[in-house]
């Protein structure tokens, strides 16, 4: 019995001191973190900075990238710079990150992590102007059961591959949830892919179209509205029938056609209390309302918009 | 009792294991998601978050839930204007309220709103108050509810404080697949809503979170709201609690009393987890750990 308690005690001491470990590993991880780390990558923006603004820029040399996890801040310095920023000219970064070996090192880095981690590893060599060698091997962790790491090795190989994007993203065995479709889309307002909306609307794949509406409804596209009417139209389940509503909504189109009306008849009652809600943060008036919904609906409406105002009478 | 002993220590030891395991797995996907911007830079979508606040009696917690970035939110306060005329006359000067029609609305049930008022000031038009005898906080809530302009609501009580970028980040999760609540134990715990799972169930008061398939509930394991504290006295003594604590170990074993030595090791292993945890929070929710190596002495070549 001895003996048991004995092997019971050293798995408790092991497991405290391994404990103790990570407390005093990620206390200094955190104090790194706001402490020389975030002056060292102040230093690499201005650097990287100086590089993109100099006439006829040569690859930087960046200080202290020899220590451990300067590397990484180097590559989230260059990735969080190409996610805010838009028409960034390719060039230097792409020198910076072949000299340097960003992506081979990141690609190795997501090789030997799991999950969450590896999926940050690829969200970083997506931002970075990545070799086709290394996006093409990063393309076999598209089969990966987590999703996050499936997506971001499909946004991998669209910035590397813009050509082939459409037929990427239409050959997702998944269908894009909406943050997906946001990101991708912000890739696209970042200049990294196409903008082409009529053939991502009007193609059959159900991902594609959620991007083209997204892409319409965030860049504003007024005339792609009778081609959202039209889809309306068509009895296709796999049409995303509540996005082209909240997108024709976005745009302040006219609803009051058939097609909406036919629509609108087709949702639930949920769905169309969400889509009034959405109407109403887009300034839509009641008036129009009571030629698409039944009265107890209008009601419903005219509480939300009433609620604004004041009746002064 | 030794066995009894045995085991309660190898409980002890697996479930702390896997506290901090499951820690760990959500600071990596805090730090993966913390550089997803999409939903954030959407600004026609149509993930919204309605803020529900019961029970308000500080300033501060107004001015801390108004305080986020993100565009597509509503603060929707509910008070009592003839209990508190202090707070509710400070609001109204500074948020230049202005009184605004009430039309109850059939969603929920609701009764004794006297007033609604909403911000005129431009930079805070996303705060709404609703005048109402103090009640119980899920009746606050429907109210609030029934008023609420976006899909997705957010119960708040008394003292209950935002963190930063704690909406985008709910914005990423609201925005997955087949998402209709999502709930968080860290820090201070809250449950985020569907607005319709709430209509259909009826209110706050009908439990709505059991009428959501496990399937769709999101828990998430990391800190969005904190309450602000001051720090404990006894904070000091810690390191001499830790070493009184390791002494009783070595005394214990050294004489050779085994069965006290697993039990004190089953603290020390509880206490370290617990630090390590509230080390890997502090981290998520982005708070400073104090520092004693000064910042100012570093230079880069």
């Amino acid at each position: 019995m001895n003996f048991l308690l004995i092997v019971c005690a050293a798995c408790s001491a092991v497991a405290a001191l391994g404990f103790t470990v990570l407390f005093f590993a990620e206390t200094s991880s955190i104090r790194r973190r706001s402490g020389y780390r975030s002056l060292l990558r102040q230093r690499y923006l201005h650097i990287v900075m100086l590089a993109l603004c100099a006439d006829r820029p040569a690859v930087p040399r960046f200080p202290l990238l020899r220590r451990p996890g300067s590397r990484l801040l180097l590559a989230e310095t260059i990735a969080t710079l190409t996610s805010m920023t838009c028409g960034l000219p390719s060039g230097i970064l792409s020198r910076i990150t072949a000299r340097y070996r960003l992506d081979e090192w990141l690609l190795h880095r997501a090789r030997f992590a799991q999950g969450y981690r590896r999926a940050r590893y690829l969200a970083l060599l997506s931002c970075l102007p990545a070799s086709e060698s290394v996006s093409r091997r990063a393309a076999r962790f598209g089969r990966s059961r987590n999703r996050y790491v499936r997506f971001f090795a499909l946004m991998i190989t669209l910035t590397a591959e813009p050509p082939a994007a459409l037929h990427r993203m239409a050959g997702c065995a998944w269908s894009f949830s909406a943050t997906e479709v946001a990101e991708i889309t912000a890739a696209l307002r970042r200049g990294l892919l196409p903008i082409a909306y009529r053939p991502l609307v009007a193609s059959p794949s159900p991902n594609l179209r959620r991007v083209g509406l997204s892409i319409v409804r965030q860049f504003g596209i007024e005339e792609a509205g009778p081609q959202l009417r039209q889809l309306l139209a068509d009895p296709n389940p796999a049409v995303a029938q509540r996005d082209i509503l909240h997108t024709l909504c976005a745009l302040r189109q006219p609803l009051l056609c058939r097609e909406v009306r036919h629509s609108l008849a087709r949702m639930q009652p949920a769905e169309r209390r969400m889509l009034m809600r959405y109407m109403a943060r887009s300034s839509y008036a009641p008036g129009l309302l009571r030629r698409l919904f039944d009265k107890s609906e209008c009601a419903y409406y005219e509480t939300i918009v009433q609620s604004h105002k004041r009746c002064l009478a | 009792m030794t066995v009894a002993v045995v085991l309660f220590s190898l409980a002890v030891i697996i479930l702390a294991a896997v506290w901090v395991a499951l820690l760990v797995r959500a600071r990596n996907k805090h730090l993966l998601l913390d550089r997803m911007h999409g939903p954030v830079g959407d600004a026609s979508g149509a993930i919204g978050f309605s803020l529900l606040c019961s029970g308000l009696r500080r300033l501060g917690q107004v001015e801390n839930l108004l305080s986020s970035e993100y565009d597509r939110c509503e603060v929707i306060a509910v008070l009592d204007a003839r209990q508190q005329p202090m707070l509710f006359g400070k609001l109204a000067a500074r948020y230049r309220m202005i009184r605004v029609d009430y039309l109850p609305s059939d969603e929920l049930p609701v009764h004794g709103v006297r007033s609604m008022w909403r911000s005129r000031q431009r930079c805070f038009r996303h705060l709404v108050l609703l005048d109402r005898p103090a009640d119980t906080a899920v009746d606050d809530w429907n109210a609030a509810a029934s008023v609420a302009s976006y899909d997705w609501l957010l119960p708040v009580r008394d003292g209950q404080y935002m963190l930063p970028g704690a909406l985008e980040r709910l914005a990423v999760e609201a925005g997955q697949e087949h998402a209709e609540l999502i709930r968080s134990w860290m820090g201070e715990p809250f449950v985020l809503f569907d607005r319709e799972r709430v209509a259909a169930a009826g209110g706050f008061g009908r439990r709505p979170l059991r009428s959501v398939p496990r399937r769709r509930r999101h828990t998430l394991w990391e800190p969005f709201f904190y309450r602000p504290t001051r720090q404990s006295p006894l904070r000091r003594w810690r390191p001499w609690a830790a070493a009184v604590l390791v002494g009783a170990i070595a005394a214990a074993a050294l004489t050779g009393h085994w069965m006290p030595t697993v039990l004190l090791l089953d603290a020390a292993v509880a206490w370290s987890a617990a630090a390590c945890a509230a080390r890997l929070l502090a981290g998520m929710a982005g708070r400073p750990v104090p520092c004693k190596i000064s910042v100012k002495n570093f230079t880069v070549s």
